[in-house]
C-alpha cells in the first residue's frame, strides 16, 4: 500500500553533545544563587526568626511576579487559532483572577503569623474555634467555585459538543453534520494520517461510515491538517494501535484517540496561519498521550489557508500528485507474470 | 508477642510478659508495630533514594537531550542495551520512558505510601490511641514483606528482554495491555511493554495487596482498641487522617488490585477485558477481534488512584496539624470542621475521578458531572487551609524545623490546590491536560506539601522513634535548600504546561513552539541535581542523628497527646499501663500552670 512506510526512522546515530554548561547563562547560575540565598537564609535565621517569614514570603512573591513576567513575555498562551481559544484563555484568565486573590490572602496571613508579636506571658488564648468564621469561610469560596462551575460549561459544550451553538453538549449525528469540511485522522504508531474525500465528488453523506471504510479515491496525506480561514471542520479521530492524543495547541484543542472508537470532533478555523507575505507561521501538532518510544516524534503541523480556493488548489494538487505516484508505482510493481485480466 | 491475635488487652499484656523473641523475631520478622513502622520508614528512605536517582536522568534528558550517560553502563552493565554505544551513550527513548514510569511507580507505592502509611501509621496508630500494638500483629508483619517482592520484581524488570515497562505509570491500554506474541516475551505495541509490563503487574498487585493488609489492619485497631476515655472525637488528627485513608485504601485498592489482574490476563492468557472490538494492529502483526473496551481500565484505574492522591495527602494533613498545633501552643482552630473536611475529601474523592478523562473519549456530558463534583472538592481543602491559618493567628509559635516544614506545607499546599481548579475546569483542562502544568500540580502537591508533611513528620516524631533528637541546625539548612530549589524545580513546569509543552517528551526541542521553554527546561535540570543533592543533608542528619543523636527526653516538644506519655522509645507494648484519657488532645495556651495538658492529665 501506499502509505504503509511503517513506523518512522527511530533514532538518528549523530555525535552526542558533551555536557558542557555555559555558567553564563542565567538557567545554569540562577540555581546556584538561590542554592546561596537559602544558605544565607539559614545563617541569619539564627539570629532571628523574621528571616523564616522573609524565605517564606520572598519565595511566595517571587513566584506570583515571575508568573506575571512569563504572561508579559510570551512565555504562556500561544496564539489563538479560534474564537473557541480566546474564550478558553477568558476561563484560564477568570480563574487565573480568582485563585490569585486566594493565593494573595492566604500567603500573606501565613507571613503575617511569623512575624507576629508573641501573646503577652507566652500564652496564646485557647481559642478551639469559630462556628461564624467557619461558616463563611465555606460560603465564600463555595461561590466563586459555583461560579467557576457554571462560567465553563457553555465553552466545554461548544468546544466537545458535536454543534457549536448549543450550551450543553450534543451528541454526533451523522444525518445533520452541517461542517464545511471532513477530514479522518487516523493515528498510527508514529504518525497522523489524514484523509480527505475526493475533492472532485460530494461530501460523503455518512461521515461515520466514511471514517471507517476508506474510498478508493480518497486524498492521503502524512502529518499535515489542511483547512481554510472560517471553515466549521469536522474531524474523525481514529487509531490502529493504541490510545494518541491528538493536540493543537493553537487551536485549545486536544483529544484522546481511542483504539475501536471513532470520535467525532468539530474544529473551527478562524484564523489564517498564511501571512500576507505568503509566508506560514508554524502551527504544531503535537501527541499527548504517551504511544510507545517515538511518541514525542509525533510531530505534525496545521495549514489554515486564507481562502476556501486556496484550499481546493492545494487538495487537488496534492490528488494529481497521489495519483501520478500510485500510477508509477504500479507501473513499477507490475510484474510481469500478472494476468492482465486482473488490473 | 505471641502470633495470635490479641483479643484484649488483657491477654496481649500477658502474652508479651511470657515471650522473649530472639534478634531476628525482634528486629527482622518483629509483629510490633513500632519495629514495622520503623522498617517502613528505612525502606522508603531507600527506595526515595532510588525514586530520585530516576527522577534525576529524566530531568538531564529534558533539559539536555543530547547528552551523553554512557558512564551509567559502566556502573551498572546490564543497562548497555538500553545505553548503545553506538550512540555515543545517549539513552534510548525508551529507556527515557522507562525512567518516567518507573520514578512514578516507586515514588508513589514504595515511597510516599509506605512511608505515610507503613511507617507513621504503624509507630503512631497505636501509641496515639493508647493500645498495646495493632489489632493483628502479624497480618502488619505480612503487609511490610509484601512490599519487598514489589520492589525487586520493578529494580529486576530493568534488565529483562526489552527493559522495564516504559508505558507510564497509568498504564493506559493497548499499548500495555497487547498480549505477548506465542513463545516469547515481547509485546508487539512497544519494545518495553513485554516482560517488564508484566512484571510491572506483578508488583503493583503485591503493593495492593500489601496496603490493603495494613488498611484492614488500621481500621480495626482505631475502632476497637482504643484506650479508655479516647472516644472518636479526641483522637488526634493524625489517627483520624490515618483512619480515614484506611477506609480509602480498603474500598478503592480492589479495583487497581482486579484491574492489574485483568490486564495482566490480557497479556499472559490472551483474554480481551481492554482490547476493542475490531482488535489493534501493530505494523504487519494484528491482534485478531478483541470484545473489551481500553476506557473500562481507565475507569478501574482511576478509580483507584485518584483517591489515591488522597491517601497520599490525608495523613500528611493530619500531621501537619498536630504539629501546627503543638508549635503554635494553640488549640488547633476548628478541630471538627477539620475532621468533617477530612471526611468530605474523601467521600467526594469517589466520585471525581472522571476529571483525569476529560480528553479520553469519554461522553462529555459525563464529564461535565465530574467537573461538578471536582470543582466542589476544593471546598473541604479550603476550609482545611483556613483553620491552619486561624490556628496560627495570635499563637506563640516556636520555629522548629518541624514547624517549618510544616509551614512550608501550607503555603504550597496553597498552590497544589489552587493549580487544580485550572484542571477543573474542563475547556482549560484541554488546553493543559498532559502537560507540564500536571506534572507541576502533582509535585506541588506530592512533593511539595506530602514531603514536606513527612520532614516535617519525621523531625517531630524521630526522638519517639530512636530516643534521640535529629540535629535541628541541620533540619533547618536542609529545610532551606530544598524549600527554595524544590519551587524552582516545580513552579516552572506550570508555565511549561501553560504553553502547551506535553509531558513524557524524550525531546522537546523538535517542536518549533517549545523552543522558547528550553531554557527553563535546563534551569529546572540544574535546579533538581542540587534538590538532590540537598537531599543528603537530610539523610546524613537521619543516619548520624540515629547513633549520636541528643539524647530525647519523653516529652521534647512538650506535645499533649498519648505517644509523649510513653518513654522514647517505648518497649514492647507501648505503655506501662494503659493510659486513661480524660480531653482533646489539643489543649494549649490558657493561664494553667504549664501552656499544655496532656489527654491523660484528669479534671
Amino acid at each position: 500500500m501506499l502509505l504503509d512506510k511503517g513506523p518512522s526512522a527511530a533514532f538518528e546515530a549523530t555525535e552526542p553533545a558533551v555536557l558542557h554548561f555555559n555558567w553564563s547563562a542565567s538557567e545554569h547560575w540562577i540555581p546556584l544563587a538561590l542554592t546561596a540565598v537559602a544558605f544565607f537564609t539559614w545563617l541569619l535565621a539564627t539570629r532571628s526568626n523574621k528571616y523564616w517569614a522573609a524565605l517564606i514570603g520572598l519565595n511566595a512573591a517571587t513566584l506570583a511576579g515571575y508568573t506575571a513576567w512569563c504572561a508579559c513575555n510570551q512565555l504562556w498562551l500561544p496564539e489563538t487559532a479560534n474564537d473557541l481559544g480566546a474564550e478558553v484563555d477568558g476561563l484560564f484568565n477568570l480563574v487565573l483572577f480568582l485563585t490569585s486573590i486566594f493565593y494573595f490572602i492566604t500567603q500573606a496571613v501565613l507571613i503575617y503569623t511569623m512575624v507576629q508579636k508573641p501573646p503577652a506571658n507566652g500564652r496564646a488564648k485557647p481559642v478551639h474555634g469559630n462556628h461564624t468564621l467557619e461558616i463563611a469561610w465555606m460560603l465564600v469560596p463555595a461561590f466563586f467555585l459555583a461560579v467557576i462551575a457554571i462560567a465553563q460549561l457553555p465553552t466545554w459544550a461548544k468546544m466537545k459538543g458535536q454543534t457549536s451553538d448549543s450550551s450543553i453538549p450534543v451528541g454526533y449525528d451523522p444525518a445533520t453534520d452541517s461542517s464545511d469540511l471532513l477530514v479522518t485522522v487516523t493515528g498510527k504508531q508514529w504518525e497522523w494520517r489524514m484523509r480527505y474525500a475526493d475533492p472532485a465528488k460530494a461530501k460523503p453523506t455518512n461521515p461515520l461510515l466514511w471514517a471507517s471504510t476508506p474510498a478508493a479515491d480518497d486524498v492521503h496525506v502524512v502529518n499535515e491538517l489542511h483547512a481554510w480561514q472560517g471553515a466549521k471542520v469536522r474531524l474523525m479521530l481514529r487509531t490502529t494501535d493504541v490510545i494518541h492524543s491528538f493536540f493543537m495547541p493553537q487551536f485549545r484543542f486536544k483529544q484522546d484517540m481511542l483504539p475501536g472508537k471513532t470520535i467525532p470532533a468539530l474544529l473551527r478555523t478562524d484564523k489564517t496561519n498564511i501571512n500576507s507575505d505568503g509566508t506560514e507561521r508554524c502551527w504544531e501538532i503535537a501527541c499527548a498521550e504517551l504511544c510507545g518510544g517515538n511518541h514525542y516524534r509525533m510531530r505534525g503541523k496545521v495549514v489554515v489557508h486564507a481562502t476556501r480556493e486556496d484550499f481546493m488548489r492545494w487538495l487537488s494538487e496534492t490528488k494529481t500528485k497521489q495519483t501520478a505516484r500510485k500510477d508509477s508505482l504500479a507501473a513499477a510493481t507490475k510484474p510481469s507474470d500478472t494476468p492482465a485480466g486482473k488490473e | 508477642m505471641s502470633q495470635t491475635t490479641p483479643l484484649s488487652q488483657e491477654s496481649s499484656d500477658h502474652a508479651h510478659k511470657h515471650h522473649q523473641p530472639g534478634f531476628i523475631g525482634r528486629y527482622i520478622f518483629s509483629t510490633d508495630h513500632k519495629v514495622i513502622g520503623i522498617q517502613y520508614l528505612f525502606s522508603s528512605l531507600l527506595f526515595l533514594l532510588v525514586g530520585g536517582g530516576l527522577a534525576l536522568l529524566v530531568r538531564l534528558q529534558v533539559g539536555y537531550p543530547d547528552q551523553s550517560i554512557g558512564i551509567l553502563t559502566r556502573l551498572i552493565p546490564g543497562l548497555a542495551s538500553q545505553i548503545p554505544a553506538e550512540w555515543g551513550g545517549r539513552m534510548s527513548p525508551e529507556f527515557y520512558t522507562m525512567l518516567f514510569t518507573m520514578h512514578a511507580t516507586v515514588m508513589i507505592f514504595l515511597v510516599i505510601i509506605p512511608w505515610l502509611t507503613g511507617a507513621f501509621g504503624n509507630f503512631l496508630i497505636p501509641l496515639m490511641i493508647g493500645a498495646r500494638d495493632m489489632a493483628f500483629p502479624l497480618l502488619n508483619m505480612l503487609s511490610y514483606w509484601f512490599m519487598w517482592p514489589a520492589f525487586g520484581l520493578l529494580m529486576a524488570s530493568f534488565f529483562v528482554d526489552g527493559g522495564a515497562s516504559g508505558v507510564g505509570w497509568t498504564a493506559y491500554p493497548t499499548i500495555s495491555s497487547a498480549d505477548l506474541i506465542d513463545g516469547s516475551y515481547n509485546s508487539p505495541a512497544a519494545r518495553h511493554a513485554g516482560l517488564g509490563q508484566t512484571l510491572w503487574l506483578l508488583a503493583v498487585f503485591f503493593s495492593g495487596v500489601s496496603s490493603m493488609m495494613g488498611s484492614v489492619n488500621y481500621i480495626t485497631t482505631v475502632l476497637h482498641m482504643r484506650a479508655p476515655g479516647m472516644s472518636l472525637l479526641r483522637m488526634p488528627l493524625t489517627v483520624w487522617s490515618l483512619f480515614i485513608t484506611a477506609i480509602l485504601q480498603a474500598v478503592a485498592l480492589p479495583a487497581l488490585t482486579v484491574a492489574a489482574l485483568m490486564q495482566l490476563s490480557d497479556k499472559i492468557l490472551g483474554t480481551v477485558f481492554f482490547l476493542p472490538p475490531g482488535g489493534a494492529q501493530f505494523g504487519a502483526w494484528s491482534t485478531g477481534a478483541g470484545g473489551g473496551q481500553p476506557l473500562l481500565w481507565q475507569h478501574l484505574f482511576w478509580f483507584y488512584s485518584h483517591p489515591a492522591v488522597y491517601i497520599m495527602l490525608l495523613p500528611a494533613m493530619g500531621m501537619v496539624s498536630d504539629i501546627l498545633a503543638v508549635f503554635a501552643r494553640k488549640p488547633l482552630f476548628g478541630y471538627r470542621p477539620m475532621v468533617y473536611s477530612m471526611s468530605a475529601i474523601a467521600g467526594l474523592g469517589f466520585i471525581v475521578w472522571g476529571h483525569h478523562m476529560f480528553q479520553s473519549g469519554m461522553d462529555p456530558r459525563l464529564g461535565a458531572g465530574f467537573m461538578l463534583a471536582t470543582i466542589f472538592i476544593a471546598l473541604p481543602s479550603a476550609v482545611k487551609t483556613f483553620n491552619w491559618l486561624a490556628t496560627l493567628w495570635a499563637a506563640n509559635i516556636r520555629f522548629t524545623t518541624a514547624m517549618l516544614n510544616a509551614m512550608a506545607f501550607v503555603s504550597m499546599f496553597v498552590i497544589g490546590g489552587l493549580s487544580g481548579i485550572f484542571m477543573a475546569v474542563t475547556p482549560v483542562d484541554v488546553q493543559i491536560h498532559d502537560t507540564y502544568f500536571i506534572v507541576a500540580h502533582i509535585h506541588y502537591v506530592l512533593f511539595l506539601s506530602t514531603l514536606f508533611g513527612l520532614f516535617a513528620a519525621t523531625q517531630f516524631w524521630f526522638p519517639k522513634m530512636f530516643g534521640r533528637m535529629m540535629s535541628e541546625p541541620l533540619g533547618k539548612l536542609h529545610f532551606a535548600l530544598t524549600f527554595i530549589l524544590a519551587n524552582c524545580t516545580f513552579y516552572p513546569m506550570h508555565i511549561l504546561g501553560i504553553g502547551g509543552h506535553p509531558r513524557r517528551y524524550f525531546d522537546p526541542t523538535l517542536y518549533e513552539f517549545l523552543q522558547p521553554f528550553q531554557s527553563l527546561n535546563r534551569f529546572m535540570t540544574i535546579s533538581a541535581m542540587l534538590l538532590g543533592l540537598a537531599q543528603l543533608i537530610f539523610l546524613a542528619n537521619f543516619i548520624f542523628s540515629v547513633f549520636f543523636g541528643k539524647k530525647a527526653t519523653q516529652n521534647p516538644w512538650e506535645s499533649n497527646t498519648l505517644e509523649w506519655q510513653a518513654p522514647s522509645p517505648p518497649p514492647h507494648g507501648n505503655f506501662e499501663s494503659i493510659p486513661v484519657v480524660y480531653r482533646g488532645p489539643y489543649e494549649y495556651g490558657g493561664d494553667g500552670a504549664t501552656d499544655h495538658t496532656p489527654q491523660t492529665a484528669s479534671a
